[in-house]
């Protein structure tokens, strides 16, 4: 942290409005390279719209997004992913049917001979990737030909975190990874969220769990009705602080600032 | 037959409910298709056993060439019901195939009608998946509008009268046999082999039983569901159109009332193999086993001269119980 590195993202007036309703306005803020930034706020606060607009899925209506020195206009989650910004839905996009290697190399197979949709599947070599991938990852899965729909929600997690990580991507946006999971699947998860923060990959993290923010995450950046009400270290700030922003009582519109 | 089929099920069934262990046996998809494969297996012997009739090989080819043409059009039906869509009009595009390619080949000749006949199928289908992909229209009703739209035109151009006097090659080959194989079930195999392939090896099978697992996050992963769907709609409506085809083999007229229960009897082969109508799963290996199984039953309805009436009272029975028992393996699976 000594060098000034370039930012890896960097968000400039950002805005975003359904009809007459302001979703997200005046938004500034910018992430480091292998950052691990929190976004809390309460429910319409404007975290998902931001969320929404840097992972491709929504179109800003202002404003501008920088990612990794390049200005970004993603009309789709695709093109966000081209430049290495992976999203891992809180409602899983994993196909149940299928088994772990047909999710992890969804829309990225590997083939034996390219030929459209008459591709032939090379599905030896994507065995033998899916191992490397779940090592890195750090996700124990029993058996790889197994469905999706016979695991675990921790393991399914897993998967899903796999295939957003496996890419070479530098930011993974996490979008309430363990909101329905008991406490032994979030530990897993979590588990799986420090193993990216050794691995260098940013992440942005949607939690409304202040425990799992404190114990994850560098920074947490508080919304506020469609507004970014301040940035805080998690070594220097407390949950008491955090819920302050967040709720807008307790003098927290004193300390506005990004 | 159907008794042994009906009591080999409900067995399993009410075993499956006192005993967890075989049903959560049963509840395996390998379960499930070996049961229905057994079921067709003891169907054949038992009817062999008692019937001198059933068991002569003319019989059992009979069985295969009756419904190689429902088991063709069952094949393109198994992809759309995978890729999460199923079509009602595959009767009425067969139709019009086997009228449109009927009356061109009396002036153009064969290749040009047959290649016509395909194009009606491969129309279809197109608008078909469009109207499902891209309108977000339910299959049911849109399948359904197909398939009265293309049955009325039909009526309209044929006044609803036959065509007949076509050049003999089509019972020629309709009748052409290899060694004692039948022409129409070497169609068979080859559409079943190419689907299977398509299905097991191919990027767009995987997407298929991936759009049919889960669309929406198919489409986040960047897969463009879109075609996937109106892909399975397109082969779908191809293999319909062939089915169409190979009817003209047989009867050497183009008929405009032709394949009015066809989409419901590829849909219970379907079904009755084992393959999910909430598509997702299954395969061709379970519609040829429900194509057979179908088959089979049908045949022995006859030998044993039941009404012709019983048979779509039978067929229903065994698409209920397909059905039934996929619903139990499903709350199984989602417990």
């Amino acid at each position: 942290m000594n060098v000034a590195t370039a930012p890896l993202l960097r968000v400039t007036d950002l805005e975003k409005h359904y009809g007459g309703v302001i979703a997200l306005s005046e938004l500034d803020l910018q992430l480091m390279p292998g950052e691990h930034a929190a976004v809390v706020g309460d429910n319409g606060a404007g975290k998902s719209t931001f969320v929404r607009m840097i992972s491709g899925a929504e179109r800003p209506d202002g404003g501008s997004i920088m990612f990794d020195g390049a200005e970004c206009n993603f009309r789709s989650p695709l093109e966000a992913r081209g430049v290495g910004i992976e999203t891992v839905y809180q409602d899983l996009s994993l196909a149940d049917d299928l088994d772990v290697i047909d999710n992890l190399f969804m829309g990225r197979e590997l083939f034996h001979l390219k030929l459209g949709g008459l591709s032939i599947l090379n599905r030896k070599a994507m065995r033998k990737r899916a191992h490397e991938l779940l090592d890195e990852v750090g996700v124990r899965i029993p058996s790889l030909s197994g469905r999706i729909r016979g695991m675990s929600g921790g393991q399914r997690q897993g998967v899903a975190i796999a295939r957003a990580s496996g890419w070479g991507s530098k930011l993974i946006i996490l979008d309430e990874p363990t909101a329905a999971l008991g406490v032994r699947e979030t530990g897993q998860v979590e588990d799986i969220i420090r193993g990216l923060k050794q691995a260098g990959t940013g992440v942005v993290l949607v939690s409304h769990n202040l425990r799992q923010v404190f114990d994850l995450m560098d920074t947490i950046y508080v919304f506020r009705r469609g507004k970014l009400v301040g940035r805080r270290d998690v070594a220097t700030t407390t949950p008491q602080e955090i819920v302050a922003m967040i709720t807008g009582v307790g003098g927290a519109e004193a300390g506005e600032f990004v | 037959m159907p008794q042994a089929t009906t009591r080999g099920s409900a067995a399993e069934l009410s075993a499956a409910t006192t005993r967890p262990t075989l049903g959560a046996w049963l509840a395996s998809d390998s379960a499930f298709k070996y049961t229905m494969v057994a079921v067709l297996v003891l169907g054949v012997i038992v009817m062999s056993i008692v019937s001198p009739e059933f068991r002569r090989p003319e019989n059992l080819i009979n069985i295969l060439q009756q419904n190689a043409i429902i088991g063709v059009v069952a094949c393109g039906m198994t992809l759309m019901i995978i890729a999460g869509g199923f079509d009602l009009s595959v009767g009425a595009v067969a139709a019009a195939s086997g009228v449109l390619a009927g009356a061109l080949s009396i002036e153009y000749g064969l290749p040009l009608a047959i290649i016509a006949g395909l194009v009606v199928g491969l129309g279809t289908g197109l608008i078909n998946g469009f109207l499902v992909a891209k309108m977000g229209i339910n299959p049911f009703v849109a399948t359904l509008g197909m398939q009265a739209i293309v049955q009325g035109v039909l009526f309209i151009q044929t006044e609803a009268k036959p065509v007949f006097g076509l050049p003999d090659t089509w019972s020629d080959f309709g009748f052409y046999r290899v060694g004692f194989v039948p022409s129409t079930v070497i169609v068979f195999i080859v559409a079943a082999v190419a689907c299977w392939a398509l299905l097991r090896f191919t990027l767009i099978g995987k997407l298929m039983y991936a759009v049919g697992s889960n669309r929406e996050g198919t489409r986040r992963s960047g897969v463009a569901v879109d075609r996937v769907v109106i892909t399975a709609f397109a082969i779908g409506g191809v293999l319909a159109a062939a089915g169409g085809l190979m009817l003209v083999t047989q009867s050497n007229t183009g008929q405009p009332s032709a394949g009015a229960t066809w989409a419901l009897l590829a849909i219970a082969a379907v079904v009755v193999g084992g393959t999910p109508l909430t598509g997702g799963a299954g395969g061709i290996g379970q519609t040829i086993v429900g194509t057979l199984l179908l088959g089979v039953m049908s045949n022995a309805l006859n030998i044993m001269s039941v009404s012709p009436y019983w048979q779509p009272a039978a067929t229903g029975l065994l698409i209920l119980l397909a059905v039934s028992v996929e619903r139990y393996r499903h709350m199984k699976r989602s417990r």
